[in-house]
């Protein structure tokens, strides 16, 4: 089994980790995608890392600044006479609070 | 000792499955088993959560027991163990093979808990204390611990509000969905996730070809995750009261509303999708980048060549593909197929050239064309989230569609994905693909009996048969058969594909059973034909083929193979070839006893086909009069066109106050709309042998009462004459239709669902050539630029327009000529010839409005026949797209004609004349010489007469006459003279029975006279004695006609 010790720290996610074509998700690297028969030899073995993550939620800015609503801007769709965006800023503060 | 694994099942549900050391032990496998010899019962895989801790024994509690598929490795019929059990390591030599595998189940819900539950990052295990056993150690596979990992960064994406709301269909239901949007790290860390995904993760017992990558799986998982985290957080009972993060939809919440709330319900389903809103969302999201050098294409692919499958080697039509194709936005003719853009080449080698050759992407980077490609097809599937699989392949180049999907895409998602920027090509024959109808084909009963050519007796009764038909092509028993067992929307026929609705073939195969046959007359199948009812709905009726007159009205023989009829000796007019068409058309049409649309342009000589064709029909013998019904304005101009072209015809004139009954013994009789309306009862003892409705614009309103009126009378065929059948809708051409051929065209209702809607608002060009081809048999419609008309044509059509007076024009105008007659018993020489000259000049005052000789300001609108026949002809000359010069030798009423035909037209009118400055002057001429200039420009003879070339205009009008041709042509020169591209119509206004028309027709009779006498404008009038200036200014009994 492949996957780091959990007192090896994660290498940090970036271009430097050479993630493969960004994507949706980031980009599948080949590893991932080879045909099952083909994986016998690591067949029950992964590469990846379990960092203890408690508390990385508020990594970054907190509140709702860097969320996904806060990139968007306005929708220009209107719901009640409200602009979307609007009505979903107090649904991203509770995430963003917890 | 014990392994605990998890897989995420393709169903959408988190399965835990437990491995017992000891079984490899004891336990021998069963050779004709499947079910795995070493895994715990569910029951026990419970028991051993509950072991590890009381919060995971209430969730197992939730879960189901369930038997599960995997391919594991295996080893001599065995399957072999993991090497997270300490049982040694399995030599070489295993192969995958399927095994059932005893597993608790859990929903998306109970799987987010669990998998939080169960996140350990210091130690891939955990001790459970079995009741009665004692601790046991549990170690947990790989397969959990990645998707513990999955579950963290679900977690923490909700927790950075890395997430957005989405609309999904989810089997054909509609959710309110959070869906991750990770940021860049996000993005690495996910991509780092799926590329460490361990094997034993995807070995889901699938089909074929169904087992995910790595990618494809973390994406399933993380769209589960992140939106149950996301419920969770928004259900959550400890926030803070007065913070209810989602709106609470009222009773009466719209859709939209609706899919808000249900972002924090447990489950998220909609009972309705709201109407646009995943392309609104996507809109959002998109964002709509402002460097976007990469654009996407996807190309639909029709299956070819046999299937796979098929014996026979019948036409595959399931394999349907969609490929995925990029092309630099500033030269889209290098369209790149997304598989290439790894495998390089030389396609992939020009695009990146292409980009790095492109406007900089900004901080001097050259964009990466992969990295692109992905963000058109991550952007694609905001729009269309079916496309979402192709994200979860390392390479996407496209995505293989059965037909269902495929009519998916090309009906909803292409228009979609097009409308937002992407590339869509599909196959050539779907913009014109064919239509599955009904095809009626109707024959004259009786074998060996051939239906006498040129009549149509609308009675008689014709065998019928329906078919279902691909266009005009009917369809086989086998093929019907085929369809009827079809349940998919596309369906291949004779090599084409159809689009067909399941419902509608079985409800018209049991039309075809019960109804399918049988006999009809002819009126019925000439509605069947045109009025575009069907007797299945949906399946619209695409052809109708017979034998005899209605066969060859219907294919548009009628007119093209009618024979030219022989005038009658007494017609004096001569024909032009064009006009000898139009009344072959006429004359076809109405030995078929059907109405006719003569439409052509103002100018081509309506009237003059008209007359020959009653002409020719009473030359045949035909009994009966004629009613023709026309504006006011026009009487008189009928009349004197019928006796001048056809003196033959016996005209009665059925008009004015003091007008007698009609006479019914007349060849013709002219009457009025105004009084059709009026004298209905009278009218409509007379069955007319035919109605002729001139200027039929006047009857495009059905709900008037003039319309309705004439729509009353009795009568054979009926012609409508309009040089402006569409003014500005299309039901005003049913309208006219109707009139010339009631109910055979259905209701203005249906017309406007099946054209004008279509044409009108959607732009609908099959709608527009299906509304050409059924009412082409029916309407004739010339335009002076046709080349086959303009051929014979002269450059220069002049006219001469009478006009009618009203009755209080026709007051002043008496009231001028006695006051005149009166003075000139006391005067003479010089004196005299003053009086005469004023008395003229008032004269020619009141023929063009009383309000010009009374110059009170009152209004103009109603009380000059002159004015009121103007206005039609400039409103058929702009409907036509031409421009027009208006001349008046009267400034001062050219000023009050300014505004007051720019109200009435709806457009511009200028207006020069000897008071205009010259660079306002030079301005005017510039402007209507302008391509968008004004329409209609009003000069004065005197002002506007010489020097300006105003070419722009093709139409020239003398609303007054200076009766000396010489100055007339002059100003009519100012449009027909070098760099004049098009025909010139030029028309001289006279009012009917006054001293405008006596003067005119001298001119015209006697031109070589006219020249020598009249060449001084009016001095020549002066010397006549009185007498014969009562003759020529006294106001004749036909006068009023306005």
């Amino acid at each position: 089994m492949t996957e780091r010790p959990p007192d090896v720290p994660a290498p940090a996610p970036g271009p430097a980790a050479d993630p493969g074509v960004p994507g949706d998700l980031g980009a599948p690297g080949d590893r991932g995608e080879r045909p099952l028969a083909d994986c016998l030899a690591d067949f029950w073995q992964g590469d990846f890392t379990l960092g203890d993550t408690a508390g990385s939620a508020a990594v970054g800015s907190s509140g709702s600044s860097g969320t996904a609503l806060r990139d968007l801007g306005p929708s220009g769709i209107t719901v009640g006479g409200r602009d979307l965006a609007d009505l979903l800023a107090p649904a991203y503060r509770r995430f963003t609070d917890d | 000792m014990y392994a605990l694994h998890a897989l995420w099942r393709s169903d959408g549900r988190l399965a835990l499955w437990v491995e017992d050391a000891g079984a490899f032990r004891t336990v021998r496998a069963d050779p004709g088993s499947h079910a795995h010899p070493y895994a715990c019962p569910a029951g026990e895989v419970a028991r051993l959560l509950a072991g590890i801790g009381a919060g995971l024994g209430w969730l197992a509690e939730q879960g189901a027991e369930r038997w599960t598929g995997l391919r594991l490795p295996t080893l001599g019929g065995r399957p072999a163990p993991s090497p997270d059990l300490p049982v040694g390591a399995t030599p070489g030599g295993v192969a995958l093979a399927a095994w059932r595998v005893p597993t608790l189940v859990f929903g998306p819900a109970e799987a987010a808990q669990l998998l939080g539950a169960l996140y350990e990052p210091r130690w891939a295990g955990a001790t459970a204390d079995l009741p009665g056993t004692g601790p046991v150690e549990v170690a947990y596979g790989a397969s959990l611990r990645w998707l513990t990992a999955a579950h963290d960064l679900a977690w923490r994406l909700r927790g950075r509000g890395l997430l957005r709301p989405v609309l999904r269909i989810e089997d054909g239901t509609p959710y309110a969905r959070w869906q991750a949007a990770p940021d860049g790290a996000a993005r690495a860390e996910a991509a780092a996730l799926a590329a460490g995904c361990p094997p034993v993760c995807r070995a889901e017992d699938l089909p074929a070809g169904a087992t995910p990558g790595g990618h494809g799986l973390l994406t399933s998982v993380l769209d589960a995750l992140v939106d149950q985290e996301a419920r969770a957080a928004l259900a959550d009972p400890g926030a803070a009261p007065g913070r209810a993060p989602l709106p609470d939809p009222g009773p009466g919440a719209g859709p939209t509303e609706r899919w808000l709330a249900a972002l924090g319900t447990p489950d998220g389903r909609l009972v309705a999708a709201p109407p646009g809103l995943g392309e609104r969302l996507a809109a959002w999201y998109d964002g709509r980048p402002e460097h976007r050098p990469l654009r996407l294409c996807l190309r639909l692919s029709e299956p070819l060549g046999p299937a796979d499958d098929d014996p026979d080697g019948r036409p595959a039509v399931d394999d349907w593909r969609l490929d995925f194709l990029v092309q630099p936005v500033d030269r889209p003719s290098l369209l790149v197929a997304g598989a290439d853009l790894w495998t390089g080449g030389p396609a992939a080698a020009a695009l990146t050239r292409a980009l790095a050759a492109g406007p900089d992407p900004g901080e001097g980077a050259v964009a990466d064309p992969v990295e692109l490609y992905r963000a058109e097809l991550e952007r694609a599937a905001l729009y269309r989230p079916e496309l979402r699989p192709a994200l979860r392949s390392a390479r996407p180049a496209g995505l293989p569609l059965e037909r269902a999907a495929a009519l998916d895409f090309l009906r909803d998602a292409a228009p979609a994905l097009a409308a937002a920027g992407f590339g869509v090509l599909l196959p050539a024959w779907w913009q014109r693909r064919p239509r599955l109808g009904l095809l009626l084909t109707a024959r004259t009963p009786t074998p060996g009996v051939v239906q006498h050519r040129g009549t149509i007796d609308r009675d008689q009764v014709l065998d019928f048969r329906w078919q279902l038909a691909v266009g005009e092509l009917p369809l086989t028993e086998q093929e019907l058969a085929e369809l009827a067992a079809a349940q998919q929307g596309l369906v291949r026929l004779r090599g084409r594909w159809v689009e067909v609705d399941a419902g509608q073939i079985a409800a018209a195969l049991d039309f075809l059973t019960h109804r399918g046959e049988g006999v009809l007359d002819g009126a019925d199948l000439l509605r069947l034909a045109l009025d575009g009812r069907t007797p299945v709905p949906g399946l619209p009726v695409t052809a109708v083929h017979a034998d005899g007159p209605i066969g060859d009205l219907l294919a548009g023989r009628a007119a093209t193979d009618a024979p030219a009829p022989v005038l009658p000796a007494d017609f004096t007019a001569v024909l032009r070839p064009y006009q000898e068409r139009g009344l072959a058309w006429l004359d076809a049409l109405g030995r078929l006893g059907l109405g006719a649309v003569l439409a052509d342009d103002m100018g081509l000589g309506k009237t003059v086909q008209t007359l020959a064709l009653l002409s020719v029909e009473q030359a045949r013998g035909a009994t009966g009069p004629t009613l023709l019904v026309c504006p006011t304005s026009v009487v008189g101009n009928w009349r004197r066109e019928a006796a001048r072209f056809a003196p033959g015809l016996r005209v009665h004139v059925h008009h004015g106050a003091d007008r007698e009954p009609p006479d019914t013994t007349a060849d013709l009789v002219v009457t009025t709309y105004g009084l059709v309306q009026r004298d209905l009862a009278e009218l409509r003892r007379t069955h007319w042998r035919r109605i002729v409705a001139d200027e039929a614009q006047h009857i495009k309103n059905i709900g008037a009462g003039q319309s309705r009126a004439i729509r009353d009378l009795r009568s054979g065929p009926r012609i409508a004459l309009t040089g402006t059948p569409v003014e500005n809708r299309l039901a005003e051409l049913h309208a006219v239709l109707d009139f010339a051929n009631p109910g055979l065209f259905g209701s203005a209702e249906s017309f406007k669902e099946r054209f004008a809607i279509p044409v009108e608002q959607s732009g609908n060009l099959d709608a527009a050539a299906e509304l050409q081809r059924l009412t082409g048999p029916f309407v004739l419609r010339r335009h002076k630029g046709d080349p086959a008309v303009a051929a014979g044509l002269p450059a220069k059509q002049e006219f001469t327009v009478r006009c009618g007076l009203t009755a209080e024009q026709a007051g002043l105008y008496r009231a001028v000529v006695s006051d005149l007659l009166a003075r000139l018993r006391g005067i003479r020489g010089v004196e005299r010839k003053g009086a005469v000259l004023a008395a003229i000049g008032r004269l020619k005052q009141v023929c063009n409005h009383p309000a010009q000789l009374l110059r009170d300001g009152s209004a103009l609108a109603g009380r000059s026949g002159k004015l009121e026949r103007l206005e039609e002809l400039l409103a058929e000359m702009l409907a036509e797209g031409d421009r027009a010069l208006v001349f008046t030798q009267y400034a001062e009423f050219g000023t009050r004609l300014r505004p007051y035909l720019s109200g009435r037209l709806g457009r511009e009118v200028l207006h020069l004349h000897g008071g205009t400055p010259r660079r306002a002057r030079d301005e005017l001429v510039t402007r209507f010489q302008a391509p968008d200039g004004p329409p209609v420009f009003l000069l004065s003879l005197r002002a506007g007469g010489t020097g300006l070339n105003l070419t722009a205009a093709n139409q020239v009008i003398h609303l007054d006459r200076w009766w000396n041709p010489a100055v007339e042509d002059q100003a009519t020169d100012r449009a027909f003279r070098i760099g004049q591209r098009r025909d010139v119509q030029v028309r001289r206004l006279v009012c009917t029975g006054t001293v405008e028309e006596r003067i005119a027709e001298l001119i015209e009779n006697k031109r070589a006279l006219a020249r020598t006498v009249v060449g001084e404008g009016e001095q020549w009038l002066t010397e006549l004695p009185t007498e014969q200036l009562r003759e020529l200014l006294a106001l004749s009994a036909d006068a009023i006609g306005a």
